[in-house]
């Protein structure tokens, strides 16, 4: 797990850690990564595909 | 935000479909919607075991997440870091009763047979100070105070009079005595002769010249 995350780009890790983990709000993350709310849920999308793609034998 | 779900307030359940779902099913499992559009995807998943499939996913990649990196920090925090943490940390200071508990703790029964005896030892000798240092208050004086007013009294002692009997000073008075004596009973007209004044010279001489001189053979 830990593996496929650390393979995520910088932006699409930051934005699923600060989800996942933390529990962030998008208007929080959207606030710390300074960036818009749409930008944030896109991110979370596509980080999120990319972890059931690569884990889909583990989920 | 976009708003797939908009045009479904009327009749959520009929105008809801998979396709539409699967664009806001991760605002809803985030908790972005507000509470119209969350009621209609709520609808739609309980109706679709697709949709409630794919909900399910999530929850179970969030819960990977979660658990891996919570797994790692706390590795992370107990293991190394943590170790060289308490390797610079200063020894916590300990109070006094620990420490006595620690000792205590530490002794082992066989160490603990000697206690009584020792603290009866130590009893005893504060209780004989105690005595000693106010005697007045036992009504009699004890023996050892007896035996330290007799060794104060040294003319009394008998090994004192013999040494004295025993000087050669006494013993040539005694004979200067008896020689006087019998040059008296000699001259009963007490008159001085030659012979009893030189006899009591010498005696008188030689008591006064050599006392101790005789009493060293």
């Amino acid at each position: 797990m830990l593996q496929a995350v650390s393979e995520l780009t910088p932006d699409h890790k930051a934005v699923i850690l600060l989800r996942e983990v933390e529990g962030l709000s998008y208007e929080e993350i959207s606030q710390v990564m300074q960036c818009s709310k749409g930008t944030v849920m896109s991110r979370l999308h596509y980080a999120r595909k990319k972890l059931q793609n690569k884990l889909r034998d583990y989920l | 935000m976009s708003d797939p779900v908009a045009g479904c307030s009327s009749d959520p359940t009929t105008l809801i479909t998979c396709r539409e779902i699967e664009g806001v099913l991760p605002l809803f499992f985030d908790g972005e919607l507000d509470v119209q559009q969350t009621r209609a995807v709520a609808l739609h998943i309980g109706r679709c075991r697709t949709c409630e499939g794919e909900l399910d996913k999530l929850g179970k990649l969030q819960e990977a997440i979660s658990s891996a990196v919570r797994e790692r920090t706390s590795q992370t925090l107990t293991g190394s870091i943590w170790e060289d943490v308490k390797k610079r940390l200063p020894p916590p200071r300990r109070t006094l009763a620990e420490r006595i508990g620690d000792w205590w703790d530490g002794l082992s029964p066989r160490a603990l047979y000697p206690v009584p005896v020792v603290a009866a030892a130590v009893v005893g000798f504060l209780v004989a100070v105690a005595l000693l240092r106010h005697p007045e208050r036992r009504g009699v004086e004890t023996a050892a105070a007896s035996a330290a007013a007799a060794a104060s009294a040294p003319h009394e002692s008998p090994v004192r009079v013999e040494e004295i009997e025993s000087s050669s000073a006494i013993a040539l008075l005694r004979d200067a005595d008896i020689l006087a004596l019998w040059i008296d009973e000699e001259n009963p007209a007490g008159m001085s002769t030659p012979v009893s004044a030189a006899v009591s010279d010498l005696a008188s001489e030689d008591l006064v010249a050599e006392p101790v001189a005789e009493g060293v053979e």
